[in-house]
């Protein structure tokens, strides 16, 4: 007679209420999760969020209330899950999965790990970790009405990353900074403004006229008389644009006239990019305040309509005097904080946003596209996933489904799960799929991950291979890299300092060229991964590098709907074909259409 | 009242960029009845209160009991006892809600039109005998009646509706309704004041892809017998058609025109034939039409139930005279 306690059997009963587990991420899956586990019996649970609450957050983290807002995730769950479980045993943790301090041993303390995040970089370094410490873990992810739940287990199963997943499109910089098409490079504009104006200035976010696209083809000898002309044209100075700003004391007029006027006049002198695409109209402030006191009943019509005062669109008048007010916040907010400070754009920040929604409008304007309301470019510029208190619900239930087969030592009956948003023919909404065994060739979990990456010697830098390559594409959080030399030569430490002065050297100076192999570490995670190097003179159009046998590059394009009401899931065209070798009956494609913040499959309907 | 709006519309962000405000709307209007305030019961209404439900009641003639306590994520031991109707824990999270501590066959005994006012009823853990009886009271008024029922780890809810009325169907893929076989006048006197022959390369490369279609389609139907292409081998002669139709140069090898590149990748979804699908016409074809009543599913705000009905009336007319006549 097998004895319960509940609906589980005894053993497992005991298992749930004795061990330890990991929730990281205390949002919109880990609140559901978090009280799913309390009430199934689990006693001793940690939880790990790097975040605050926001007041948009409300609509489905029930644990929070609008008092906690601007307070930790991590500690209001905790605390809020307490009051409704006292027996429970929680740790809460307001910080980030990524520090050290979560060592592989920290990892191996627990039977069980649950992601509940939302973001990849965090994804990849769980599932290193969990690896390392060969702890089952428990990923999932959600996108409006779309989720999805799975297991990965070293050895048994695929790891996070032993599918390419495709990375989130990027674009040219000549395209930002000259020839914008459509609206979300005016958007990628405003927000490289904004760091440039108000935040942390990069060298890769430049938004003034790129006299070095290859499309305007100059004769070197015209590239220095176009130049000099430039510096004397109006305001442009060939200094930063945080400190021509502040020369102007961010002065909105000279800022709007130089962006939306000089500028524009300056892209217009580079006429071969006009020859075959619409030339862009500058603006002048003066000539559209005049205007604009004509009009100004419109806008009072437009606001007095119904509907989401977001989702109007303004006229280019009511966007110049966005754009100033909202500079005039801002550069107050940045005085405030003193001298070298840095403003961090924050979507839920109004001025920041109405900052980019200004901006981005009138440049759009200038280049002959329909402006967008402040709802759509949030949508855009912020990389918004809908989300709702529902598909987290029924995702955090089926994370705990899971975990009870993990420990009974069930894994064979473990699967992956979509939740999908209509019934499939079968009728189904929750269609499982079986596991797939590991990709020998995952550069993260085969037995000796290695990857061949296509660059030039002669001009990447080290900087780049730590911070572009290793970090951003190879999920590292503290390389430490030497070449394959037979005499160890160190490239890159982790230890602050150490190799600081190498950043700024190329690859070649170290005596790397075609063939070279590097071994790159992270000891944190525990992983290493060695890189050859194929070296290249001819990369793509702003390609830094590349790694070879990647898919090409079926991004998804990020929500560029008109109505931003509609969120679909990546582009279905691109859904990748199955890779498994033992073949997989029950769902036609390969879930590889994760546009940030969930993974899934959308065309198993 | 603005900063009410406003604050509302930042708390709902993630979920109006789903559903849009009209179905926030929606929710925001509807009034919902719980039956038996159990786990179940309370994790549904958590889940409605949450997205913001204008209004729920709880009706549960039961007391919690320890076991209520143990399942149950809005009950605490000092709950034992009380009647489980009141759940304040639920009510704090969106500041209001009312409860009936009545059995509901109790309510069904005297008084059964108290479930007439609301938009929803959820049914938990009913037993069949009240599942029957509560069924043909809110069949009767219309009322859209979800049953639900939980054991250990398995479930199961049952949808009992009349009739559901969807005007906003979000749809995934729409296709565009361009009514090329049909050019309403404007149209077609747009499309006339283009002439291809006549153009520069520059205009030529630049005349909007649908005009080109439209043109090409005049020559097709000219040899057609005023027939569109319709399956493959016909799109597919047509497509080549456009291609003839690409400005040659001096060495007779095509130029580069993206507007013909972009007609050609278009010809098929942009010669659908101008019709009302089955499905609309068979709602304008419903007797309903001809007898409309105020109580015909939810409409846009703004209209009165006056105005809903005289104006269906004529809608349902004149949309068959504008797609049949010619």
């Amino acid at each position: 007679m097998v004895q319960l306690v509940g609906p589980l059997r005894k053993e497992l009963a005991d298992s749930v209420s004795s061990c330890r587990v990991l929730v990281v991420g205390a949002g919109g899956i880990g609140c559901e999760l978090l009280k799913n586990l309390v009430l199934t019996g689990f006693r001793n649970i940690e939880v790990i969020d790097l975040d605050t609450i926001d007041v948009s957050n409300l609509n489905r983290q029930f644990l929070f209330q609008k008092k906690h807002v601007g307070k930790s995730k991590a500690q209001v769950a905790k605390e809020s899950v307490v009051q409704f479980c006292p027996k429970a045993n929680i740790t809460a943790y307001h910080d980030s999965i990524m520090n050290p301090d979560y060592s592989v041993e920290f990892f191996r303390n627990f039977a069980l790990v649950m992601n509940a995040l939302d973001n990849r970089a965090a994804r990849n370094h769980v599932n290193r970790m969990c690896l390392a410490a060969d702890i089952p873990l428990i990923e999932s992810g959600t996108a409006g009405y779309l989720g999805q739940v799975t297991i990965i287990k070293k050895g048994l199963t695929e790891c996070y990353e032993c599918q390419p997943k495709p990375t989130q499109k990027t674009f040219p910089g000549c395209t930002i900074r000259n020839t914008p098409s459509e609206p979300i490079h005016c958007i990628v504009w405003a927000k490289y403004l904004f760091n440039q104006l108000f935040g942390e200035e990069d060298a890769d976010q430049e938004v003034s006229p790129d006299t070095a696209d290859p499309e305007a083809a100059w004769d070197p000898s015209e590239a220095a008389a176009r130049a000099t002309a430039s510096e004397q044209d109006g305001d442009i100075k060939r200094v930063s644009t945080k400190d021509w700003a502040r020369s102007t004391g961010y002065d909105p007029v000279k800022l709007f006239n130089k962006l939306f006027k000089d500028d524009i006049m300056y892209l217009l002198t580079m006429d071969k990019l006009w020859r075959k695409r619409k030339a862009p109209l500058p603006l002048e402030w003066s000539e559209l305040q005049k205007q604009g006191e004509h009009s100004h009943f419109s806008l009072v019509e437009e606001m007095l309509g119904g509907g989401l005062k977001d989702q109007h669109v303004l006229g280019v008048y009511g966007y110049s005097q966005l754009f100033s007010e909202s500079v005039k916040t801002l550069s107050s907010q940045l005085a405030e904080r003193g001298a070298g400070a840095e403003l961090v754009w924050d979507k839920d920040d109004p001025p920041a946003m109405d900052f980019v929604t200004a901006a981005a409008n009138l440049r759009m304007h200038v280049f002959s596209m329909n402006m967008k309301s402040r709802f759509d470019i949030k949508s855009m510029a912020g990389n918004i996933i809908p989300a709702i208190a529902t598909t987290n619900a029924v995702i955090a239930g089926l994370i705990v489904l899971e975990a009870l087969k993990v420990l009974s030592g069930d894994l064979d009956q473990c699967c992956t799960i979509f939740l999908n948003k209509q019934p499939n023919p079968k009728k189904k909404l929750l269609v499982p799929c079986a596991l797939d065994p590991p990709n020998l060739n995952c550069y993260v979990c085969a037995s000796k991950p290695e990857v061949t990456v296509r660059l030039n010697v002669s001009s990447t830098m080290i900087q780049t291979l730590q911070d572009k390559i290793l970090k951003e594409r190879f999920g590292m959080v503290a390389p430490d890299v030497q070449i394959e030399d037979g005499k160890g030569t160190i490239l890159i430490s982790s230890e602050e300092g150490e190799t600081e002065g190498n950043n700024s050297k190329f690859l070649s100076d170290f005596g790397i060229r075609n063939g070279s192999r590097l071994q790159a570490d992270d000891f944190l995670q525990d992983y290493t991964l060695l890189v050859n190097v194929l070296h290249s003179d001819e990369l793509g159009k702003d390609m830094e590098f590349e790694v070879v046998g990647d898919a090409p590059d079926k991004a998804p394009t990020p929500s560029t709907q008109e109505e931003g009401k509609n969120i679909t899931n990546g582009n279905k065209d691109s859904a990748q074909p199955s890779t498994s070798s033992t073949g997989n009956n029950m769902h036609c494609c390969r879930n590889n259409l994760c546009r940030l913040n969930s993974w899934r499959c959308s065309v198993c309907k | 009242m603005a900063a009410n709006k406003a604050a509302k519309e930042q708390k709902y962000d993630r979920q109006l960029r789903l559903w849009g405000d009209h179905g926030q709307e929606a929710l925001e209007n509807a009034h919902v009845c719980l039956v038996n305030a159990t786990a179940t019961g309370t994790e549904i209404l958590k889940n409605l209160v949450l997205p913001g439900i204008g209004a729920f009641t709880i009706v549960d003639g039961h007391k919690v009991s320890g076991e209520d306590v143990g399942n149950n994520f809005f009950l605490s031991t000092n709950s034992i006892g009380k009647v489980r109707a009141q759940q304040r824990r639920l009510w704090e999270l969106c500041g209001g809600g009312s409860c009936c501590g009545f059995a509901p066959d109790k309510l069904l005994d005297n008084d059964p039109e108290f479930f007439h006012r609301f938009s929803l009823v959820i049914g938990v853990q009913l037993p069949e005998s009240t599942c029957l009886r509560l069924g043909a009271v809110l069949w009767n008024a219309e009322v859209p009646f979800l049953v639900c029922r939980t054991y250990g780890l398995v479930g199961c809810m049952r949808l009992v509706v009349r009739e559901h009325t969807v005007v906003e169907s979000h749809p995934d893929n729409a296709l565009e309704d361009l009514r090329l076989d049909q050019p309403f006048t404007e149209l077609k006197n747009h499309i006339d004041s283009y002439d291809l022959d006549s153009m520069e390369k520059k205009d030529h490369s630049h005349t909007p892809w649908i005009i080109i279609v439209a043109k090409f389609l005049e020559k097709w139907y000219s040899e057609h017998n005023f027939q569109m292409p319709k399956n493959y081998k016909e799109k597919e002669a047509f497509r080549e058609l456009l291609r003839q139709g690409i400005l040659k140069n001096e060495n007779g090898a095509p130029e580069d025109e993206e507007n013909f590149d972009e007609a050609i990748k278009n010809v098929n979804t942009a010669l659908n034939a101008t019709k009302i699908s089955s499905t609309v016409e068979d709602i304008f074809s419903c007797d309903l039409c001809d007898n409309i009543t105020a109580q015909v599913g939810q409409v846009p705000r703004k209209n009165t139930a006056l105005n809903r009905s005289t104006k269906m009336r004529s809608v349902s007319h004149h949309v068959h005279q504008i797609f049949l006549s010619r």
